[in-house]
């Protein structure tokens, strides 16, 4: 494709998008908030809140100017926390995905295109795998692996890769004998180049719309997992860590667990409806 | 016959993936890092205590034979003892499975009800306030977090209306005099003990529609679709060309086919419900499976650990196989295909 056409039907593509107040608000949501996490330090009012912090004389405020989301019972500032604590959701939504991602592409393009014991071999792994609420084999893996976050996310792709096999898979069982594929055999392309080049830019849009809602999905989880304790070392901040300290001084305290739970509704509701835009746009049906 | 065979498939389908799944689990619970017996006798057991009870656990076996005691043991259903409780995993998992039972079967219960008639009515009154309201309903109770309902509803209900209890199964005080299924519920409804009854309703209601809420949007979702995706179709136009009732015609030829779709998802469901309520438990301090297993988790119990995650993968399967059989029940399609491969 020449640059210019490629420019125009961008141009098109970002045309019908734009056309949807609710695609367009989770698009600014979820910039927003990474620009706001990656430069946390400098823009949040108490950066050193972020760590071991005490303040005695401040415990447990009420929002105010000074605080918006109030403090905490040990005096940090919860809004400080909360920007600190998407790191925690982003990172792993990042690694988790960036991981899973291409591995489930790669081995589902690999078991569609070739068939055979290959094909059985991942589909019937993707089986089990998918026997397994995520969320309780998320729970299994980061108890079992303990509190390091690393391995935690990876073994989360562990079990990530397979949506994105199933997914590709089927759209390359029903891509394969389709006709370009079949001229580009003729014309004797090898079959790296019939899988990346011919097959692959087909499947992408709707990998580009899963990826997005398993961002949220991953979110989520990372919330859950960080409400249970699980994945997180204090006195790093965690969203969900920091939802279930404060439901301990529910209803009191209420703004200690009223506005970690609301950040991350806010990136949750943001990347669903970025999602959703991109799918009516790109036309992919999940 | 197909029918049977169709089944028994399905039904060999989930032996295998349960038998992956025990592989799974195993080479997990082994590459814990940190020793299980020394989590379990704590810092101050001696040298000679750890040996000992690794030994018992079988942990200084080479990998493989622990592997073929570790199947065999779970072929005879056997789990080990707890390393917390002290008890054996099976009589804990017993102790606590009513008790999730009770809640999942009341979300199920709040799924259907709830869901399939808002469905069913947006599909009817499509493009209406009605069906914009629904729709960003189930758009909204999809997204959130079923934790996050829990304790908003914790905050609201509980804490500022003061209409629920916010934790545990019963009030204090009230005793289930015999315990027959061991779910409250209908326990109190044969024992006719309607205080019990109303005590019970009023913990379970919460933590139940907390964790439906997903379920819920994504009931509402699929039925709403489906049944606009059949209206279009050639045999519902003919019969509505006949003149056949409007109401008739949205029951009898909408609405039924539009629950296979429906019931798949419930099957699909179940997996996302039995991870939640994980946290919903946890939030509402509901005595149950998950509360159980965080806690195993929490505190390194393997064979505890082993015991949840398998009778979790279980209720999974058990679930998606009831659903394949009332599809199969009701879809002629989905049974006879087996014949036609």
């Amino acid at each position: 494709m020449k640059f210019a056409d490629f420019r125009r039907k961008l141009a098109q593509y970002w045309y019908r998008f734009s056309q949807n107040k609710a695609s367009i608000a989770g698009l600014i949501i979820t910039v927003t908030i990474v620009l706001v996490t990656i430069l946390a330090p400098y823009v949040t009012p108490y950066p050193e809140h972020a760590g071991v912090f005490v303040d005695f004389r401040n415990t447990f405020k009420p929002p105010s100017s000074a605080n918006w989301f109030g403090t905490d019972q040990v005096g940090r500032d919860i809004f400080t926390r909360s920007i600190f604590g998407y790191r925690f959701s982003l990172i792993m939504a990042g690694t988790v995905l960036g991981i899973a991602v291409p591995l489930g592409v790669v081995l589902g393009l690999v078991s569609g295109y070739f068939g055979g014991w290959i094909e059985s071999l991942i589909m019937r792994l993707t089986d089990i795998v998918l026997a397994l609420p995520p969320l309780a084999m998320a729970i299994a893996v980061s108890a079992v692996l303990g509190s390091d976050l690393g391995n935690t996310m990876i073994a989360l792709a562990m079990i990530w890769w397979t949506w994105y096999a199933r997914l590709v898979h089927g759209m390359v069982v029903s891509l394969r004998n389709e006709e370009y594929v079949e001229a580009a055999q003729i014309m004797g392309a090898s079959k790296l180049h019939i899988m990346f080049r011919e097959i692959l830019p087909n499947c992408a849009p709707a990998i580009l719309v899963k990826t997005t809602l398993d961002a949220a999905f991953v979110i989520e989880l990372s919330a859950g997992l960080s409400f249970l304790g699980l994945g997180v070392r204090p006195p790093e901040p965690a969203l969900g860590t920091m939802v279930a300290e404060g439901a301990r001084y529910l209803p009191a305290n209420w703004w200690m667990t009223v506005f970690p739970a609301l950040a991350i509704l806010v990136l949750i509701f943001g990347l669903n409806w970025l999602a959703d835009g991109l799918r009516d746009v790109l036309d992919v049906d999940l | 016959m197909q029918y049977i065979l169709f089944l028994l498939r399905r039904a060999a389908h989930s032996i295998l993936v349960l038998l992956g799944l025990s592989i799974i689990i195993f080479i997990i619970s082994r590459v814990m890092p940190g020793d299980p017996a020394r989590m379990a006798l704590g810092p101050y057991a001696t040298q000679e205590q750890v040996a000992a009870l690794r030994q018992e656990m079988g942990l200084d076996l080479p990998l493989w034979t622990q592997y073929v005691r570790y199947m065999s043991n779970l072929v005879q259903g056997q789990f080990g003892k707890s390393l917390i409780s002290e008890r054996d995993v099976r009589l804990d998992l017993a102790h606590h499975l009513p008790a999730t039972l009770e809640l999942i079967m009341m979300t199920m219960f709040w799924v259907v009800v709830i869901g399939i008639p808002l469905g069913a009515l947006s599909a009817v009154k499509k493009d209406t306030a009605f069906d914009n309201l629904t729709r960003g309903f189930s758009f909204t109770a999809v997204v959130i977090p079923g934790f996050l309902v829990g304790i908003g509803f914790q905050l609201l209900f509980g804490y500022w209306l003061d209409w629920f209890p916010i934790t545990g199964r019963l009030s204090p005080g009230t005793v289930v005099t015999q315990k027959i299924t061991g779910l409250y519920l209908i326990d109190a409804l044969i024992l006719r003990d309607w205080h019990l009854f109303f005590d019970a309703l009023k913990h379970i209601l919460l933590p139940s529609l907390a964790l439906s809420m997903a379920g819920i949007g994504q009931v509402i979702r699929i039925t709403r679709s489906s049944m606009l995706e059949i209206e279009t179709q050639d045999h519902v136009q003919v019969v509505r060309s006949y003149g056949v009732p409007n109401l008739l015609v949205t029951f009898k030829y909408i609405l039924k086919p539009a629950f296979i779709p429906t019931l798949n998802i419930l099957g699909l469901l179940s997996a996302s419900l039995l991870g939640n309520a994980f946290l919903v438990e946890s939030v509402f301090s509901w005595p149950g499976v998950a509360k159980y297993g965080v806690n195993a988790m929490l505190q390194k119990d393997i064979n505890g650990l082993v015991g949840v995650v398998l009778l979790i993968g279980l209720g999974f399967l058990l679930a998606n196989l009831i659903v394949d059989m009332i599809i199969g029940l009701l879809d002629p399609r989905i049974r006879l295909k087996g014949e036609a491969e």
